[in-house]
């Protein structure tokens, strides 16, 4: 079974442009505020509701009012892919995780996760919010910061003292 | 009842070879299983008068002008991946259950070897993605570029909510495998797999190794939906759609934010189907079960109510999902041993199930089918399908 007609196309290992998110409208928004230095997310005016992705009305109640609250950037695993083989040029060093995290105020999103070994991975792995990291796998450019996490150490990266939320103009729709 | 029950009936099959490296454009591929089709059902083009598109790459227009098929008064599109094969026999049944159209071509497949393959096609920059734009923002940046990184995400999560294991996800691989030596189209077909071939295949994003993934070829199927009382569904023992419905998760655009994580198109979807062709799943004879990767068949198998959720790893030991057992799945050897062809094979193998004429590999007695479809983040679509062997409750 070692010569399957699957392992004729091996990757390539070039490298590539980044894939980077449109930063436009309310996706514009949350990487602004990655690149200022928060983790925030939209928080409903009307019913208080947290909500990633962005939206442009609250899947809860439906109001179009939001503003951006601010996350303290620690959470826990909830799910995680360690890809080893190359699927696009963009990720070409391998091995490096993807994960979906929860974080502590609620939501749940899709990061990049450095620093883990693969026997700690677990459900429930507290982690947190590294601004400095990079992805592993080498998909980054200058001016975006990617919402990299990883397992939390308390002894090398102290908690940081939650932003106040609210402070900034909220923004609707775009 | 409902309304739509047995209003439509599939009544004409047919594919193109499946190959990697067709030489033909998506348009031709697509033309030769819609005239086999067509054909199979004792039509000639000019008696189509309805076209569901496929997803990418060909329009309802350019079969049309191509297969010279000159009064056509009904067209449609499901934009849901490899759910739309099936989704779109509920927009062609609702068409010839309303008269709308008389005869509904419904072609599907792509050349998915040698133009688009689909690892690479949420992330490529020269065509238009028919994903969403949360793909493009969160997921592609975060390294999740290609479906067996999305669906790994939930699969890893059932394995660690429910100690699914890593042998149901090669159950399902082997039992594709095994069907496909049955199964002289399947490009699997002469190329038997063994447990330990699957464990001694490379990780490509765990828990997924290469032999959990489907294969990527160029092919096309095709079939024709007519009402009951059309002439043309006398041709071969009627093959009723019972009951079909689609899906969509809540919210469809985001694995990660919804409230169960593991509720996806078909959990809604399958209970639809179900009663409206009144019956349940325990009458089903056989699935063909949309088989992008291993464990998603685990997931629909639980999610259609073939099993309760988290018991599947129970479920598919011991050859239950094999021909032979109590729920034989994917027959013709699925996406994962036969052919990549977003779905409509599936459904191509159910009919043939449903006429008694799938040879070697013909489940004994078969009276109802099932074809489900999935898509685009967890999209879904079923059809249950019955022949008049069996009469509904």
């Amino acid at each position: 079974m070692s010569d399957t007609p699957h392992s004729r196309h091996e990757p390539t290992g070039r490298t590539a442009p980044p894939l980077l998110p449109a930063v436009d409208a309310l996706t514009g928004a949350f990487y602004d505020w990655l690149a200022r230095g928060e983790l925030r997310v939209q928080r409903c005016l009307d019913c208080a509701v947290l909500r990633h992705v962005p939206r442009h009305l609250c899947p809860a109640c439906g109001s179009d009012e939001a503003d951006w609250m601010a996350c303290t950037g620690h959470g826990v695993l909830f799910s995680w892919t360690t890809t080893h083989r190359a699927l696009h040029p963009a990720h070409a060093r391998t091995p490096f995780t993807t994960a979906v995290i929860t974080l502590d105020e609620g939501p749940r999103l899709v990061v990049p996760l450095v620093g883990a070994r693969t026997e700690e991975l677990r459900p429930g792995l507290p982690v947190q919010l590294d601004l400095a990291a990079r992805p592993e796998s080498g998909n980054t450019a200058d001016g975006i910061v990617l919402p990299v996490f990883r397992p939390t150490s308390r002894h090398r990266f102290p908690r940081p003292a939650p932003s106040p939320a609210g402070h900034h103009p909220h923004q609707k729709g775009s | 009842m409902s309304a739509l029950r047995d209003r439509a009936c599939v009544v004409g099959v047919g594919e193109s070879a499946y190959t990697r490296g067709s030489g033909v454009s998506d348009l031709e591929l697509m033309l030769t299983s819609s005239r086999r089709a067509i054909a199979d059902a004792g039509l000639r083009p000019h008696d189509i008068d309805g076209i569901m598109a496929p997803v990418m790459a060909v329009s309802a227009d350019d079969l049309a002008s191509n297969l010279g098929i000159s009064d056509l008064r009904f067209t449609g599109r499901s934009m849901m991946g490899g759910a739309a094969a099936v989704a779109s026999l509920l927009g062609a049944s609702l068409a010839v259950a309303a008269g709308v159209a008389r005869a509904v071509l419904v072609p599907a497949g792509l050349n998915l070897y040698s133009r688009f393959r689909a690892r690479t096609v949420a992330a490529r920059r020269d065509v238009e993605s028919p994903l969403p734009a949360t793909v493009r923002d969160f997921y592609l940046p975060a390294g999740a570029t290609a479906p067996p990184q999305w669906y790994a995400l939930m699969a890893q999560h059932h394995m660690a909510e429910y100690g699914t294991s890593q042998e149901a996800l090669a159950a399902v691989a082997l039992a594709c495998r095994r069907h496909a030596q049955l199964n002289k189209r399947a490009y699997m077909h002469g190329r038997p797999m063994t447990l330990d071939d699957y464990f001694a295949s490379p990780v490509i994003t765990s828990p997924y190794r290469l032999l959990d993934c489907c294969l990527e070829t160029d092919a096309s199927a095709a079939v024709v939906v007519t009402a009951p009382d059309h002439p043309a569904a006398a041709r071969h023992p009627r093959v009723h759609l019972s009951g079909v419905a689609e899906g969509h998760p809540h919210p469809a655009d985001d694995i990660a934010g919804r409230a169960d994580p593991l509720a996806v198109g078909l959990t809604s979807a399958a209970p639809r189907a179900f009663e409206m062709a009144g019956v349940g799943p325990e009458d089903v004879d056989f699935a063909e079960i949309y088989d992008c990767f291993t464990f998603e068949v685990l997931q629909q198998l639980e999610e259609a109510g073939f099993c309760a959720r988290g018991a599947s790893d129970g479920f598919v030991r011991d050859g239950a999902i094999e021909l032979g057992g109590r729920l034989p799945v994917n027959t013709h050897g699925g996406l994962l041993s036969e052919a990549h062809v977003m779905g409509m094979s599936h459904v191509v193998e159910a009919v043939r199930q449903l006429r008694g004429t799938a040879g070697d590999r013909q489940v004994a007695g078969a009276g109802v089918g099932v074809v489900t479809g999935w898509g685009d983040l967890g999209d879904g679509s079923i059809a249950v399908l019955r022949n008049e062997r069996r009469a509904v409750r």
